[in-house]
This record gives structure tokens, C-alpha cells and sequence, in this order.
């Protein structure tokens, strides 16, 4: 008898399910660049996949994901993974913390214009947020004994044991419900005292090879639903090729993408090839990524992407295009095109990270300039000629050490140092290269298994914003000392001690180092008991402070933060509030000192089935500089007031089918008192979302309303989003279409059609088809061809 | 009819499911096997020396042992996780409080080597007795090894272990995390820095990984599964 096969899904179509269907939260804004971002389930301490579907990838030089949790004093910024029409970043597990992450993105484009998403986000400063469902006590209770968290096994090793020992006295365990791939194989378990047994080899069902879900649900004695936990596995294909096989476990991924877009009557083709390489034996780990596309461009920043890195418990070494990650002040989510090396050794461990971080691209000459006329853009050419340029991007390189020592989670302390300084002579037109050199030091001290924990670090920088005339020479320091009224000797001092590893001159920062206008410190401790989290920050950052490793830094900013996070009811119920009080202006340089005070508060309620979690949310942000509004430096002043609310509702239910829907409010109203009156008002109402029809069939619905009140005028639309995916030919043909009008003051059309087949299980093609009728320009269609192959 | 037909099969897979060998009619299973490798044999109450099949459950007194190139995964009710390598016997003992949801567990080592991974709750026990030594398990990894003679060695990967020596000397100590310690016959307890030696053998308990060899015959293939 032929055995009945389901949801046979290997981990390429899991993924693209994973990504297109299974998402948590779906949200659809308008954007002339984004056409939607999507995350994966969102839970704490657990990695948050955030993919943005770009309209069109034309002229995009960059991608930059800013998030933040709940209380957090600033975003950070992390470059998003480009791959044909999708940008992906991963939220690191340690980094989703409930209630919520808040997050923007920002578009670089090529022409050095920005955009974001959402898109009145660079007015209205809104960002959106992702409810953060916490871990749950009552995870603890249902132990899945087998399969292993991502386990792959063959299918004649595949079975599901499951332990109750640890279920409370309010649970049926008789009750307990098993599901694979959501398919319900409780009526084929053996239920033997606090273990549960499913096997699939003894039943007319095939698990086939790839990716697989199973989850559990546990009944209380009213036989209402008490908890549920979900894991996934793998199962292996049958591979007579295991003869002598070696101890090395590999996974080769190839994909390529050839698409043609045609925005506002310009016809582009876009050809991008990826290679993933990635290899282990026993506790190394060898992986590689190279990535190639025809926007790679001379005039431009690298697109093209490749990384080789062997790694293993003591040791990572990694050559090509690297984020290493040193202490938040020196360097953290910089791009680096070098060598990046860590090496520990008992205590010590040591951190190396040399390489490009902006290449070289010559500027243009314009004309020669023979008067005195003074311009950034004017620069005196090798032959002493004056000209006028369109500046180019001089090659710069970076090397940053950190020594440190480790005592396992409980002590560490490093040292760090950089230098970047671009190449003067990388390129013929360009102005002001620059210099910069940073020193500081990190500590952490954990109490109590880091229930108890207390972080510092401080960085002193020196910058100089021109050293295309070198060091200065002594008959200048004179001149320079009286100029900026400044000690000779200093001066003079620190040309002698510093000018072996540093250009000084007049263009460097600060020249008189016992200013701290380049100083940084950031110190916190943080207590986490009796389901309390309690953190106080306090961060400095001088006006100056400067470090090529870290591009997203505000400076001039100076204050305290404190957050507490209250769980309750088994962490069903947060509570969270936080202050902030900052200012700037910290070196008395400007006209008036502003200072930035929020209150955040938010009650999140998750009661995890028969209810929807809802996350409320006010945020109350006050930004003054103290400037009497109506005197005569009235046009100085700055006073203005931003009351923000949100109210998010997740909800998953049975009726005849499961849906997953979402519904999000936010109102934000901002009151300018200054002389500007730049008053904003922003309200969104979104919905969203999927039903699961049958094991082949799924459906989404979004609707979107937002509405935005500004000085310059409003604006105001309606979205929706109808969309299906249907698997055929035992999962090896998806279909998927949607439509998605846009009315009101914005008006847009688009039609997005994808099939996807699969040749072989490792090896798919698919095809993707936009249309978008735009009301005001020429409409615009996007067309591409994708293929992917998988080896392991 | 279909309802009835799908009835009548899973009554039928649920009445050859309580009959089968691969999971005999255990009242109070405290562990069960996850994974075999060539020979795994298991004793119980009612039955001497047989094969051992995955997904077997065990009880409190069960006897497991190895052959040559062999593993067992044994993994407890509080997902504590046991390897146990080629060439080792042992019995496992586990006393289930339903009160508190524990389970506290003691498993006797007669000879040969295993790995262990805890996951015990605060006022749980998980013991590892032999015949020169009781080890109360703090947590959290770590190996156990017989030799031969009667000499017992206990290395600790993660946490803090408590050794006591049951014969002569009957000595005690602490053995944290990064260190082994050895009980001989006289109940001497020596406790030291672990050595490359002693990884490596925490390194082969933690490998579960098989290798496949496919002999190609006139009636097809056969295939053989080992544990290196």
C-alpha cells in the first residue's frame, strides 16, 4: 500500500513558507521602496527575522535596519542583507526583549538621497513597533524529550516522546494534543504514565525529507487549552552515499537572479549570483559567502559581497566583508572589508579587526580657479593649481585591537584602540580626508548569575577633519596656538608625542585635550529579581566624539535612563516604564542647551490562547531648550511636546480554519509651541491577516489607514493587501498572487504574482511578476527569474 | 465508512502499539532510549538480556549495557541526558515524587563510560554510583568511567559534582568544572586539573554521529550502521 505523504517541505520551501506565509506580523506602508516587511514569530529571546520585499532595487546603495527595545535611549543601526528584491536582518535572540522592539528603516540611495520606512518616519519620528511575546514558566511543564530542538535524523529514527513530569495538577495529561506539520497524530500516540510516544515508521504516514514542525498542547482538567509548545526537526533524505562518510558535515546553497525593472519608462536588468559554502568538523566551523551583482560599480561603495571564515570555541578568524564587533563606542555594525580575528586563551582574549571600510572612487574636475574664492568644494591640486571638483571618496582603512580578560560570564575587562585615516593619495579629486584614533576601555561585572550586573565602558577620541596638509610644521604652531588661544607648548607637546601615529595640525579635534568635547562614557547596572528588571544608564558623549567604527552614534548628549520591567501572572501580564532626561550642548558651544525628556510606559497582556495578546502603549517626549518664546531670540527657541499611544492586538483562533490576524493603532500628536508651529498629527490603523485553508492553501488579508497632519499639508490613504499561495503537485509547484490598491492621496495599483517550482528537491526555479499602475506617472513592472539549489 | 475503517485502523495500530516489542507495557517508564547503535541490549523485571529498541521506555531498575563500537542515548522524564558508550553496563534507578514533580535519579555504573547532561531541578538528586564511588551531580555535564579494576574517574565539564569514596580511605571533595578526579579501590580520592586526555574522552561522549557502510550483494544491499 502506498503510504500517504504530507507537507513534505525541505528546508528551502520551509523557508520561503517560513517567510511568505508563516510570519507573525505583516505590515504594509506606503513607500516608493518597500512594499512590505515582514517578521518571523516574535519571542523573547529568540532570534527576530525582519524581511523588508522591496519595490524596486534601482539605485540603492544601502539598507539600514534601526531598532531599539522598550526603554532604549537610541536605535541601532545594522545594515540589512540585499538579495534581489528582499532585505533580511536578523535580530539576535539576546537583543528581543519583551514588550516590544521598535524599529525604522533607512534606504541609502546611490544618488546620496535617504529614504525611510515608514515614510513619514523622518518627520514624525514613529517608528513601528513589534509586540514581544515573553517565555512563558509554563514552557518548563511540556518537555520534549524527542526530537532534539533542529535535529535531522533519517526517518527510521524519527519518533516524538514527550514528557509530563513536570505538568502542573490542573493538567489532563490524557488531553494532551500532538501535531505534526499541524497535523493532529495524538489518536496514533502511546500515552504511558507521564511520556507520550508517537512513531512514524509504525504508521501509514511519511514524514519526507526536510524541515518539520511539532507542537504540543496541553489541556487543564476543564479541558480548556493550558499551554502549548512548539519545536521543529529535520528529516534526512535516504543517501546510500553515507559509505565512509566522513566526520564533515557541509551545505553548499547557490542562487541566482536575472530581473528586469521598469520604473517610470527606464528599462534596467539586474543579474546577482549567491554562493553560501559552509562546512563544520567536529568544533570548526568553515564558512563562506560570495555574493555578485551587476550593480557592483567602480564609482560606487562595494555591492559585491565575500566573507571566509573559520571559526571554533576558542578562536574566529574571518577575511573579506565583516561586522566585528568591539565595545558599542569603537566599533559595532561597521561594514570592514579586512581581516578580522578573536583568540582566547584561558583568561585572555584578544580581538583584531584590520581592513577597508570605504574604498576609494574618484571625483570629478570641474574648472579651474584662479581667484580667492572659498568653497568644500574647492581644492589645491598637486600642481599647486586651485580647482573646483565634485569630491570623490578617498580609500580609507581601519585597525582595531582589544585585549581583554574573561572570567567567564562573571568579570571582563578590555582595552581597545583604533585608527582609521583615509589614503590622501587613493584618489586625485577629493577634499578634507580625514583621521581619527580611538582609545578606550570596557568593563562588566556579573553578580549572582548576572542577576546582578554592572557595564561600563569610555572612549576618548581624536579626529581631524583635514590632514591633506599633513603635520604642522613649527613655524605654524605659533600662529595656530594664538589663533584658537590655545597653550604653544601644548600644542607643541602633542605634535611630538603623537605625531609618529597621528596627523596633527590645526583641523584636529580637540586640540586641547583636557576639553572632554571627544569623550564618551556609558555606564548601567541592571538587577533582575522577583520577575523585576530594574536598569539604570547613564551615558556621556562629548560634542566631538568620533569613531569611524561606529557611524550611528548621536553625540553631544549627556543623561540618565532608568527602566524597570515588571512580569506577572506566570509572565503574562508586563508592566514597563522608563524615564529619560538628556541634554546637550555639553561643551557650552551652542546658543541654548536642549534638553530631551521621555516617559514610556506599556502594559503588555498575553494571556496565550482564547484571548488576544494586546500591548498599550504612551510615550510623552518634551524637547526645550529654556528659550523665552516669545523674546527676542524667540526665533531660537525650541519647545515642543509629542504624546504618543498605541494599542496592538495579536490574536490566533479556530473557526472552521486557524487564523493568525493583527491589529495595530497608533496616534501620535506632536504641538510645536516655537515659531515655527511645525504641529504634526499621525494616526494608522492596521490589520492584518492569514488564514491556513489546508495544508495547501493559505490566505492574507491587510488593510491599512494612515493619516498625517502637517504644517506642509496632508496626507492621508487607504492599502489593502488580498493574497493567496497554493501548493501543488505534492509541494512541488507554489503559486502565489496578491493585489494591492492604494487610495486616497496616494493612489497606486500593484499586482505581485510568484511561481515557484521545484525540479528537483534541492533545486527550484521561480518566477516573479509586479505590476504597478501608478495614477500621477508611467506604470512600472518589475520581472524576474530566480533559481536556487541546495547540497548538504 | 471511512470514519469506521479510520477507527477500526487506529484502534488497531493502539492494541499493536501496547503488544509491540518496541515499546513494552511500562506502568512507570522513568527514561527511555533515543537512540541505539549496534548492540544495546536492556534487562528488565520480566525479561532477561534482549535487544533494546528505539523509543524503548525504561523503568526504575532497568539494566542497559553496550557492545564493541556501540551507543545508547538514554534520556531520563526531566530530559537529563545520558551516553553511554561502547563496552558499559549500568542500571538506572529514578523515584518519581508527584507531589514536588520530581524525579530523583541514581544510575549505577558497573563498568565502561558514559556522558552525562543534567537537567535536574534544585532539590532534585541525580546520582552516579560505582563500585568505588557515589557522585552527586550539581550540575550540569560531565563523564563517568569503570576501568577495569575497579577504578573510578569522573571528569566535570559544567558545574560542581560532590565525590565520596565508598570503600578504604573513604575520602570526599568537590570536583568544579575544567577538572577530574579518580577513586581507586582504597577509597582515595584524587582530584585534578582535566588534561587534553580527558577532553577528548568528553569529546567522544558527546559524539552521537554514526557512520554507514553499504556492502553491495547479490540480494542487494546491506547496510551497517557504526559508532566509531
Amino acid at each position: 500500500m502506498k503510504r500517504k505523504t504530507y507537507f513534505g517541505l525541505n528546508k528551502v520551501v520551509f523557508t520561503i513558507l517560513f517567510l511568505l506565509v508563516s510570519t507573525s506580523f505583516s505590515i504594509a506602508q506606503i513607500s516608493n521602496t518597500i512594499s512590505e516587511v515582514k517578521t518571523s514569530d516574535a519571542r523573547e529571546r529568540q532570534d527576530l527575522l525582519i524581511q523588508a520585499s522591496l519595490v524596486q532595487s534601482s539605485g540603492i546603495s544601502e539598507i539600514t535596519l534601526f531598532y531599539r527595545a522598550f526603554g532604549e535611549n537610541e536605535y541601532t543601526g545594522r545594515d540589512m542583507d540585499l538579495m534581489g528584491s528582499y532585505a533580511t536582518y536578523n535580530i539576535p535572540g539576546n537583543e528581543v526583549i519583551p514588550p516590544f522592539i521598535e524599529y525604522y528603516i533607512q534606504i541609502n540611495f546611490t544618488t546620496g538621497q535617504k529614504e525611510t520606512y515608514p515614510m513619514d518616519y523622518s518627520t514624525n519620528e514613529v517608528p513601528l513597533k513589534i509586540p514581544i511575546q515573553s517565555v512563558s514558566p509554563k514552557d518548563q511543564e511540556v518537555l520534549i524529550l524527542s526530537p532534539d530542538v533542529n535535529a535531522k535524523m533519517k526517518l527510521e529514527d524519527f519518533f516524538v516522546s514527550i514528557s509530563l513530569l513536570r505538568a502542573s495538577d490542573d493538567v489532563n495529561k490524557q488531553a494532551t494534543k500532538l501535531y505534526v506539520d499541524n497535523y493532529d497524530i495524538t489518536d496514533m500516540a502511546l500515552f504511558a504514565d507521564d511520556i507520550i510516544l508517537f512513531q512514524a515508521v509504525n504508521f501509514p504516514i511519511t514524514l519526507t525529507p526536510g524541515v518539520h514542525s511539532l507542537k504540543v498542547e496541553i489541556y487543564d482538567n476543564k479541558n480548556n487549552l493550558y499551554h502549548s509548545v512548539s519545536s521543529s526537526f529535520e528529516i534526512l533524505p535516504e543517501d546510500f552515499k553515507m559509505i565512509a562518510k566522513t566526520d564533515i558535515k557541509y551545505n553548499l546553497t547557490l542562487q541566482g537572479e536575472s530581473r528586469n525593472e521598469n520604473l517610470k519608462g527606464t528599462s534596467t536588468w539586474y543579474n546577482n549570483v549567491n554562493i553560501d559554502f559552509n562546512a563544520s568538523l567536529s568544533d570548526w566551523v568553515l564558512a563562506t559567502r560570495l555574493y555578485l551583482t551587476s550593480e557592483e560599480k567602480k564609482y560606487l561603495q562595494p555591492n559585491n559581497r565575500f566573507l571566509i571564515s573559520l571559526s571554533s570555541d576558542w578562536m574566529n578568524l574571518a577575511y573579506g566583508d565583516n561586522f566585528p564587533q568591539f565595545p558599542s563606542l569603537i566599533l559595532d555594525g561597521k561594514r570592514v572589508r579586512g581581516v578580522s580575528a578573536s583568540v582566547q586563551a584561558s583568561y585572555v582574549k584578544l580581538q583584531v579587526a584590520y581592513g577597508e571600510v570605504s574604498r576609494n572612487v574618484e571625483g570629478d574636475f570641474i574648472q579651474y580657479i584662479t581667484t580667492n574664492q572659498m568653497a568644500t568644494n574647492i581644492i589645491t591640486l598637486a600642481d599647486g593649481q586651485r580647482a573646483e571638483i565634485n569630491p570623490g571618496t578617498f580609500k580609507r582603512n581601519l585597525l582595531s585591537v582589544r585585549p581583554s580578560l574573561v572570567f567567564d560570564n562573571t568579570f571582563q575587562w578590555g582595552l581597545s584602540f583604533l585608527h582609521g585615516k583615509d589614503d590622501v593619495n587613493s584618489i586625485q579629486y577629493g577634499a578634507k580626508p580625514q583621521e581619527n584614533l580611538v582609545l578606550g576601555t570596557d568593563f562588566q561585572l556579573g553578580l549572582d548569575d548576572r542577576k546582578i550586573l554592572l557595564t561600563a565602558q569610555a572612549a576618548f577620541s581624536l579626529f581631524n577633519s583635514d590632514i591633506s596638509t599633513g603635520t604642522i610644521g613649527d613655524d605654524l604652531i605659533d600662529s595656530v596656538s594664538n589663533s584658537f588661544n590655545i597653550d604653544e607648548s601644548l600644542l607643541r607637546n602633542l605634535k611630538n608625542y603623537l605625531g609618529p601615529f597621528f596627523t596633527v595640525n590645526q583641523f584636529m579635534q580637540p586640540l586641547n585635550p583636557q576639553e572632554l568635547s571627544t569623550f564618551a562614557t556609558e555606564a548601567a547596572l541592571s538587577l533582575n529579581y522577583f520577575n523585576n528588571y530594574l536598569k539604570a544608564t547613564y551615558i556621556y558623549r562629548g560634542g566631538d566624539f568620533q569613531s569611524f567604527g561606529q557611524t550611528y552614534l548621536r553625540n553631544d548628549i549627556a543623561g540618565i535612563n532608568i527602566t524597570d520591567r515588571l512580569r506577572l501572572f506566570e509572565n503574562k501580564l508586563f508592566l514597563s516604564i522608563g524615564y529619560e532626561n538628556l541634554e546637550n550642548n555639553l561643551q557650552k558651544t551652542a546658543f541654548a542647551t536642549t534638553s530631551f525628556k521621555t516617559f514610556n510606559t506599556s502594559v503588555s497582556y498575553f494571556p496565550r490562547h482564547d484571548f488576544p495578546g494586546i500591548v498599550v502603549g504612551y510615550t510623552n517626549y518634551a524637547v526645550s531648550n529654556g528659550v523665552d518664546l516669545l523674546g527676542k531670540d524667540s526665533v531660537k527657541a525650541t519647545d515642543d511636546l509629542t504624546n504618543r499611544y498605541s494599542v496592538q492586538l495579536n490574536y490566533s483562533f479556530l473557526y472552521k480554519v486557524k487564523h493568525t490576524t493583527a491589529l495595530s493603532f497608533f496616534f501620535s500628536d506632536r504641538q510645536d509651541k516655537s515659531v515655527y508651529k511645525n504641529d504634526v498629527q499621525n494616526v494608522s490603523l492596521l490589520f492584518s491577516s492569514n488564514s491556513y485553508w489546508t495544508n495547501y492553501l493559505t490566505s492574507n488579508f491587510n488593510f491599512g489607514y494612515t493619516s498625517s497632519d502637517m504644517k506642509t499639508g496632508q496626507l492621508n490613504y487607504f492599502t489593502f493587501t488580498l493574497g493567496g499561495k497554493y501548493a501543488l503537485m505534492n509541494d512541488k509547484l507554489f503559486l502565489a498572487a496578491s493585489v494591492n490598491p492604494t487610495f486616497g492621496d496616494f493612489e497606486r495599483r500593484v499586482v505581485d504574482m510568484n511561481v515557484q517550482y521545484y525540479i528537483l528537491q534541492n533545486f527550484s526555479i521561480a518566477l516573479q511578476a509586479r505590476y504597478f499602475n501608478n495614477k500621477d506617472f508611467k506604470d512600472d513592472t518589475i520581472i524576474g527569474l530566480m533559481t536556487s539549489y541546495d547540497l548538504r | 465508512m471511512k470514519k469506521l475503517i479510520f477507527t477500526m485502523v487506529i484502534l488497531l495500530f493502539s492494541v499493536s502499539l501496547l503488544f509491540s516489542g518496541n515499546n513494552p507495557k511500562s506502568k512507570n517508564p522513568v527514561a527511555l532510549i533515543t537512540k541505539i547503535v549496534q548492540d544495546v541490549k536492556v534487562k528488565t523485571d520480566e525479561n532477561d538480556w534482549t535487544n533494546a529498541k528505539p523509543a524503548q521506555l525504561l523503568e526504575s531498575g532497568n539494566e542497559i549495557k553496550t557492545g564493541k563500537k556501540s551507543l545508547a542515548l538514554i534520556k531520563f522524564t526531566d530530559n537529563s541526558l545520558l551516553r553511554v558508550v561502547e563496552n558499559t553496563s549500568l542500571k538506572i534507578y529514578a523515584d518519581k515524587k508527584t507531589a514536588t514533580k520530581d524525579i530523583s535519579k541514581n544510575t549505577h555504573i558497573d563498568k565502561g563510560e558514559l556522558g552525562f547532561e543534567v537537567k535536574k531541578q534544585q532539590d532534585e538528586e541525580f546520582k552516579f554510583t560505582t563500585p568505588t564511588m557515589v557522585a552527586s551531580i550539581r550540575g550540569t555535564s560531565g563523564t563517568v568511567e569503570v576501568y577495569d579494576d575497579g577504578t573510578s574517574l569522573l571528569s566535570v565539564e559544567t558545574g560542581e559534582v560532590e565525590v565520596n569514596a565508598t570503600l578504604g580511605d573513604k575520602q570526599s571533595g568537590n570536583v568544579t568544572a575544567g577538572k577530574y578526579a579518580t577513586v581507586n579501590l582504597d577509597g582515595q580520592l584524587d582530584i585534578k586539573e582535566s588534561t587534553p586526555e580527558i577532553q577528548k574522552k568528553q569529546e567522544k561522549t558527546r559524539r552521537s554521529e554514526t557512520k554507514k557502510l553499504m556492502i553491495k550483494t547479490n540480494k542487494g544491499f546491506i547496510v551497517i550502521e557504526y559508532y566509531e
